[in-house]
């Protein structure tokens, strides 16, 4: 598929990234605090293993191989695909006859800890994820029939794992297509456009969101409306001041409980 | 359904959160729906999953950190709801059931920190293994690490289903029908907690861009 030197080692098949890509759902299944994904991450790359060293004669080849890539090495779990695949055509080279690539590796993967880690972690966890839960969110309150709340989480669903899965695939193929260079590819500008798109539909969307709940409450009374509101600023600054997620859920509880029994 | 299959159906959607898939199915508006359409009320499923999104939505399970286990905790709560009478559920049980949540969500968190310290075993099994070139043995581990998980979580949400649902057995049995009223400010605080946490969740993100 790419362009290497002449090999006598089997070269990596479409068939293999697609593998690997199936595995990458169950990157985490071994999540530990000594290797984190180490694990999971190796596993992924089995279908690879395989291919570059078939025969059980490969058996010193195999186990410098799965030492490699079995110390500790962390991603977010979509864009380890990049380091996935980035790997898959260092090894390809590596079982070619180019030993130098697995140093080449070894340094690259240290360095795609912390740039996966934050993009993903911005990207996906920060933003697409809240946003497109947020929508979801907005279409159950809207709708009252099953019909169309199915619909919504269909929607909601796909706004999610569309780049979900687009990052997860295109990661394995562009790391492996672009080797070394792949770095090029967080600097591009498209990561940035994405997260600014989903930032628009999840402000938008609590924003629409609160302003729905605020007239919902509303038709029930001041009370409704303003315990609403309150809660909305009780949880901003309860959160600011503690930071503790349990603190602001149950003081805020008992608060409107409280308020409750005072007024009602 | 019995209350062992619907905890094992709880731990296997559970496992979207951070071990396998991570497709979205165990956040609340996904699954408490599931979890309704398969107890017989989708009504209560998709209004649990409502109240219930957006309390832990600005949580990130990313890296080494302690979060709250939300999603698990949602189910619980939704099934909870569910089969303490389902539609329009009053609002006694969701506080109820919220509190079950809280508390649930918690042990969920120290569940997982306790599952990833027992993966440190497996790792260091897995890296002898990988000292012989063992690749059945290492998939093994893997799948063991996934069925441990799933173990923990669903113990956990039967234990949660087992006591919440006597709790709140007991509570409508106890509590004064006054009680109802006061509480109707319940559900308006909740949403209004959620919204506030997703508010500053984006006003950094914002910030931050």
């Amino acid at each position: 598929m790419v362009n290497s030197p002449v090999q006598t080692r089997p070269r990596i098949r479409k068939i293999d990234l697609f593998r690997v890509f199936l595995r990458s759902f169950f990157i985490q299944s071994l999540w530990n605090f000594r290797g984190l994904i180490s694990v999971g991450f190796g596993v992924c790359l089995f279908p690879v293993l395989k291919r570059l060293y078939p025969d059980r004669t490969d058996q010193k080849e195999r186990v410098e191989f799965l030492r490699r890539h079995f110390k500790f090495f962390n991603a977010h779990p979509y864009m380890a695909s990049y380091a996935l695949g980035v790997t898959i055509r260092l090894e390809e080279e590596a079982a070619a006859g180019h030993p130098e690539a697995c140093q080449k590796l070894e340094r690259l993967k240290d360095l795609l800890i912390t740039i996966l880690g934050a993009l993903g972690d911005q990207l996906f966890w920060a933003t697409i994820k809240p946003a497109s839960l947020l929508v979801g969110t907005l279409g159950l309150l809207w709708f009252q029939d099953t019909a169309p709340r199915l619909a919504i989480l269909a929607i909601t669903f796909l706004l999610y794992n569309v780049p979900h899965f687009y990052i997860r695939y295109l990661g394995i193929v562009d790391g492996y297509q672009k080797g070394l260079e792949v770095y090029q590819s967080f600097n591009s500008a498209s990561f940035a456009r994405l997260q600014r798109f989903y930032l628009v539909i999840g402000v938008g969307a609590l924003v629409v969101l609160t302003v729905s709940l605020a007239l919902q409450f509303s038709g029930q009374g001041w009370l409704p409306l303003a315990t609403y509101l309150a809660a909305v600023g009780v949880a901003i600054g309860f959160e600011r001041i503690s930071g503790n997620f349990y603190l602001a859920i149950l003081f805020s509880v008992i608060f409107f409980v409280f308020v409750g029994f005072l007024f009602l | 359904m019995s209350t062992v299959l619907t905890s094992l159906i709880i731990g296997f959607l559970s496992l979207d959160t951070t071990v396998a898939f991570q497709v979205l199915v165990s956040q609340p508006i996904f699954s408490c729906p599931l979890l309704g359409w398969l107890l017989g009320d989708l009504a209560a499923g998709f209004e649990m999953g409502l109240l219930m999104q957006l309390l832990w939505l600005g949580i990130i399970p990313a890296g080494a950190r302690k979060y709250p286990e939300g999603n698990l905790a949602s189910m619980v709560a939704c099934v909870l709801v569910i089969q303490s009478g389902g539609e329009n559920f009053p609002n006694l049980v969701f506080l109820l059931a919220l509190l079950v949540a809280l508390l649930v969500s918690y042990l969920g968190a120290t569940l997982t920190v306790l599952d990833r310290r027992l993966n440190g075993l497996f790792f260091e099994l897995a890296r002898r293994a990988a000292e012989h070139g063992q690749l059945k043995l290492i998939l093994a581990l893997d799948v063991f690490s996934v069925a441990l998980y799933l173990g923990l979580m669903s113990l956990l949400a039967l234990a949660s289903l087992l006591f919440g649902g006597w709790a709140i057995e007991q509570a409508l049995a106890l509590m004064p029908g006054f009680l109802e009223a006061k509480l109707a400010l319940l559900k308006p605080a909740v949403l209004g907690i959620g919204t506030g946490f997703m508010a500053r969740h984006f006003y950094l993100s914002w910030k931050r861009k």
